[in-house]
This record gives C-alpha cells, sequence and structure tokens, in this order.
C-alpha cells in the first residue's frame, strides 16, 4: 500500500504522481493500493503522517514503512526503497 | 534533506501553534489554487492520456470518490461505459482549443450524473501539453448552475 503525498498541481507533484504511476504499471502489475493525497485539502493526514516536505512517498505496507522525498525520478532509488529494486532497471524516468 | 537542497520539493510542513503550516518552495499561485478548490463545479488537470494530477473537491464530491482515490487515477473510470469511446477524441481536440460537451459521470454507488464537460488546452511544462477540466453537475436546478458559471470561467486560467 502507497501514500503520495503531493502539494497541489505544482510541477514536482505532477512528476511524482507520473513517475510513481509508471513504476505501479511497470513493476506492481496491478498488485498495489495507491492514494494521492493533496497536503492543502488534506492537511490532517499530513500531520497524522508526520510529513515534512512533499512529495513524500509513504510505502505503508508490506512493512517496514519506507519514506522517499522527492518528485521520484531517481528510478532506481525509488525501486530500492519499495524494495523493489532489480538488475535490469533501464526504463527512463518522466523527466 | 538532500531533496530539499536539490529542489526536489516543492513544500514542507511545519507544526506550530496554530496548527499545520504549509509552507511552498515554489509557486505563487496561491489564489488561483483556492480558487479551484473551493468552486462549485467540478476541475481538474488531465494529461493527454487522461491521468489526473490536480481534482478539487466538488469533482469528488461529484463521482463519490475521495479526492486520493482520484489523483493519479485515469478519468475514464469515473466516466459512463458509453461515455468512454468519445473521450479520447475529446481530449486529443481540446489540446488545440477549447471543448465543450455533455457527457455522464460514473458515481461510486453505480449511478450516473449527467455533467457538462468544458475542456481547455493547459501546458504541464516538462509533462507536455494537458487539458483542464471543468464539469458541471447538469442535475442541479438551472438557477444554480448560473450562478457557478463565473466561478468555472475563472478556472480555464488555472496553472
Amino acid at each position: 500500500m502507497l501514500r503520495l503525498y503531493v502539494a497541489g498541481a505544482t510541477p514536482t507533484s505532477r512528476r511524482a504522481i507520473l513517475n510513481i504511476n509508471a513504476i505501479c504499471t511497470e513493476h506492481l502489475q496491478g498488485k498495489y493500493d495507491l492514494e494521492v493525497i493533496d497536503i492543502y485539502q488534506k492537511p490532517a493526514l499530513a500531520k497524522d503522517e508526520q510529513i515534512v516536505a512533499v512529495p513524500t512517498l509513504i510505502r505503508q505496507l508490506p512493512l517496514p514503512l519506507r519514506r522517499i522525498i522527492g518528485d521520484l525520478s531517481d528510478r532506481k532509488k525509488v525501486l530500492f526503497g519499495l524494495n523493489l529494486k532489480r538488475r535490469d532497471v533501464t526504463a527512463e524516468p518522466h523527466p | 534533506m538532500k531533496a530539499i537542497r536539490n529542489g526536489n520539493v516543492d513544500a514542507v510542513v511545519v507544526d506550530g501553534p496554530l496548527g499545520n503550516r504549509i509552507f511552498t518552495l515554489q509557486s505563487p499561485e496561491e489564489p488561483y489554487r483556492i480558487l479551484a478548490e473551493r468552486m462549485n463545479e467540478g476541475a481538474a488537470t488531465l494529461t493527454k492520456e487522461g491521468t489526473i494530477l490536480f481534482c478539487n473537491p466538488r469533482l469528488a464530491e461529484m463521482v463519490g470518490l475521495p479526492a486520493e482515490r482520484l489523483l493519479g487515477s485515469s478519468f475514464f473510470s469515473v466516466l459512463c461505459q458509453g461515455d468512454r469511446q468519445a473521450f479520447p477524441d475529446l481530449v486529443q481536440q481540446a489540446l488545440e482549443k477549447d471543448r465543450r460537451t455533455e457527457m455522464h459521470l460514473l458515481r461510486n454507488d453505480s449511478t450516473m450524473l449527467q455533467v457538462q464537460l468544458s475542456l481547455s488546452p493547459i501546458p504541464l511544462g516538462e509533462s507536455g501539453q494537458g487539458v483542464c477540466l471543468i464539469a458541471t453537475d447538469l442535475s442541479e436546478p438551472q438557477a444554480l448552475r448560473g450562478s457557478t458559471r463565473v466561478a468555472g470561467g475563472y478556472g480555464r486560467v488555472i496553472r
């Protein structure tokens, strides 16, 4: 289960949404539950999860909980953070 | 901290005596964001493939889903089956110029909501060209729709 915190329609947040969509489609083949939360519309959720910067991706399940801050354009770093890293990662991130 | 230094974040959340405060590191567009969030018509930013990059609370209310379930998903999923085939062409046309049509949203409780969709081209920077979508609930009384039309017009310029 993944939660991506974004800040409205800013360019960085747009990139983060497109990047996590591409990663999920490519590496999780439908076996995921993604929520994208706009902190402007749901500030209480951001507080509950102790978000200090956005975009932040949280892998809630499976444990342990992992956090990745940024626009998720570093594909290798994101895959490593999600425990999905493969040796043959060659796909280009969204610019 | 590295992500902040590299410019890969655009807001930080700080807990203060008055509650949570959000400090935006870029984009001086707050008045437009607030307008989009509070308008009485559904509003969304879509990629040319139909992925929802932004939606306001009213659109979430119109389809009966929380916004966090809409963001990042495809707008096709909230259209009635009968309108899904026509939507890609509509988006392609709206990448060039404003388009307007009536369609039906598929609500989470499986009921349909007749809406007028207004689509306008919007540049998404590095993400390419997209469309700005305004959904007007046609089930509302005519007088009420008239009162919200001004807000819809402003929605077109939101970036």
